[in-house]
């Protein structure tokens, strides 16, 4: 359905060059332009209801209503909360790094948004299909400590930068077993391209295949996208609001837009990774004849309300327990998986998939 | 055409970091070229059609070990006066390395990759689709001793740097065990305690 919309875009574009008559070269770069600007639109709208859709489930987990106001079951709030801190004043400190304090959220938002690249939502739709999609994925992540660093470095405070501090070691702690989960997955697949590694589970989805690996790194992306229970970094109660204290208005929105973005990416890399991404639950009659992209959306939501849901009903780990957590407990436990996984892979002598 | 133009914006971009990275009075400033440098880098790479290699660059260099550098330049405040007396007292052995570095630069210049080092160039590694997997076969089969001794050598670094910082560590005895905390319940460490009126709990 959505390589139908993308080959319509590029037939119109085409359309318009010939009927302007602009030279045939400049076609790909109008039709990666604006299939990127939607692919951002969507993405931020996504976001946007995430937004609504998280202050619902807290609302049924706590017996309350949730927004429910503005528009029919409150499903304006989300745009009436952007306009909001668009129209809020813009606080910079007067001893911070100016410079280096807008440039933070600035870098924060871009890399959210750049992982969008590499994640295939149904088969061929794709924005670049790298060989090596999940390191680029791997890479992507790994830089998101850079923004929260230079903001909590630049805002000259020291929440603010004992938030920072925080988050950059529990991102850079939990990011080595999420490299060793990952390459379990890929020792299966034989191949580093996302859209493969959906192709090899067609007949055994890899959450049951890799079983405990699939609940490791569900909890490493939630510690990755410094959610809760693993939220230190803005831990409200020890030090006010983390990385962003100082931040107010719309430099405020960018932060906030980049956390969700990197919750909706990290759940659709769980997704492709081990919940067989675009392929449906089974490959029978009534099941297969839903258009495979509606497959990608549900469980990524399924992985969102999870991430939620978490939230709501768990207390917030405590510094050294988080850090020994990843330290002590993940990184063990998953290279022990994948030398056992090495190993019987090369007692029973297997191929991977795509070789 | 489209992709010299596109070396040439990359490649005038990185040297102009890189010469930032020195020139910048804050060291914090310089970290921040560094990593932007790292990122140029990482393009001229994926135009050479070595994506495994930028991706390593950026994964390995931008995200651990720079890190690391902005971590110890943001919390050890260093001077700019500190910096003025450094560069006249390392002017010398700086000018050394940069000869030594012009000479070998012109050496690879003149006389090209391919006549110093022919089995750089076997193999088409450029013309390949899929270079991981090639890259794969030549770790893991001809070069696989290497590969374990690199390993090795940085393992045993990581248990340096482990008993290192963990010497202090190991005769401060206020440290918490999570698995003691945990066994820890109501009945063996609270007790209540009928106290009889002016003698008070022994």
């Amino acid at each position: 359905m959505l390589l139908y919309l993308s080959n319509l875009i590029q037939e119109i574009i085409a359309w318009l060059f010939a009927l302007v008559g602009l030279p045939e070269a400049g076609i790909p770069f109008v039709s990666v332009f604006i299939k990127a600007v939607l692919i951002i639109l969507v993405i931020m709208m996504c976001v946007a209801y995430l937004t609504w859709l998280e202050r619902k489930i807290h609302g049924l987990v706590a017996l309350r209503k949730g927004p429910n106001v503005v528009g029919p079951l409150g499903l304006l709030q989300p745009l009436f909360d952007g306009f909001k801190l668009l129209l809020k004043e813009m606080i910079i400190p007067a001893n911070a790094n100016k410079a280096v304090f807008v440039l933070a959220p600035v870098i924060t938002f871009l890399v959210a948004l750049l992982g969008w690249v590499i994640i295939p939502v149904e088969a061929g739709v794709v924005f670049a299909d790298l060989n090596v999609g999940v390191l680029y994925l791997l890479a992507t992540s790994s830089l998101a400590v850079y923004g929260i660093i230079m903001a909590g470095w630049a805002s000259n405070s020291q929440y603010a930068f004992l938030g920072a501090i925080r988050s950059s070691s529990q991102m850079i702690s939990y990011e080595i077993a999420m490299g060793v989960v990952i390459v379990c997955v890929v020792l299966l697949t034989g191949s580093l391209n996302m859209s493969k590694i959906v192709l090899a589970q067609q007949d055994l989805w890899y959450f049951i295949k890799l079983f405990p690996m699939a609940i490791l790194f569900f909890i490493i992306i939630v510690a990755e996208t410094n959610r809760h229970p693993f939220d230190l970094p803005e831990a409200e109660s020890d030090i006010v609001s983390g990385y962003h204290t100082e931040y107010s208005g719309f430099i405020f929105a960018l932060f906030f837009l980049a956390e969700y973005a990197n919750m909706i990416l990290m759940s659709s890399f769980f997704t492709i990774l081990f919940l067989g991404g675009w392929l449906p639950l089974f490959d029978v009659a009534p099941l297969n004849m839903i258009p495979s992209f509606f497959w990608f959306v549900l469980k990524v939501v399924v992985c969102l309300w999870l991430m939620i849901q978490l939230r709501s009903i768990l207390p917030r780990y405590r510094y050294d327990q988080l850090m020994r957590l990843g330290w002590k407990v993940f990184i063990p436990l998953s290279l022990l998986f994948f030398v056992c996984l090495a190993v019987f892979l090369k007692i029973i002598n297997y191929i991977p998939t795509s070789y | 055409m489209l992709e010299t133009i596109i070396f040439y914006l990359f490649g005038t971009v990185l040297v102009l970091a890189s010469l930032g990275v020195v020139i910048a009075r804050n060291p914090v400033y310089a970290v921040l070229l560094l990593i932007f440098a790292f990122f140029n880098a990482a393009a001229i790479f994926v135009l050479l059609k070595a994506e495994f290699l930028a991706m390593v660059l950026i994964i390995v260099y931008v995200g651990a070990v720079a890190v690391l550098f902005l971590f110890v330049v943001m919390l050890i405040n260093l001077r700019t006066q500190e910096k003025r007396k450094l560069f006249t007292k390392y002017t010398v052995f700086a000018l050394v390395l940069l000869v030594i570095l012009g000479i070998e630069l012109f050496v690879f210049m003149f006389k090209g990759v391919a006549e110093i080092n022919p089995t750089v160039m076997d193999g088409n590694f450029a013309q390949l689709e899929d270079a991981v997997s090639y890259l794969g076969q030549l770790f893991f089969n001809n070069y696989y001793y290497l590969f374990l001794v690199a390993g090795l050598i940085l393992t045993v670094a990581m248990i340096g740097a482990v008993i290192i910082a963990s010497k202090e560590e190991i005769s401060n005895n206020q440290r918490q065990d999570v698995f003691l905390q945990n066994i820890r319940s109501r009945e063996n460490s609270v007790k209540a305690v009928q106290v009889e009126i002016e003698k008070g709990i022994k």
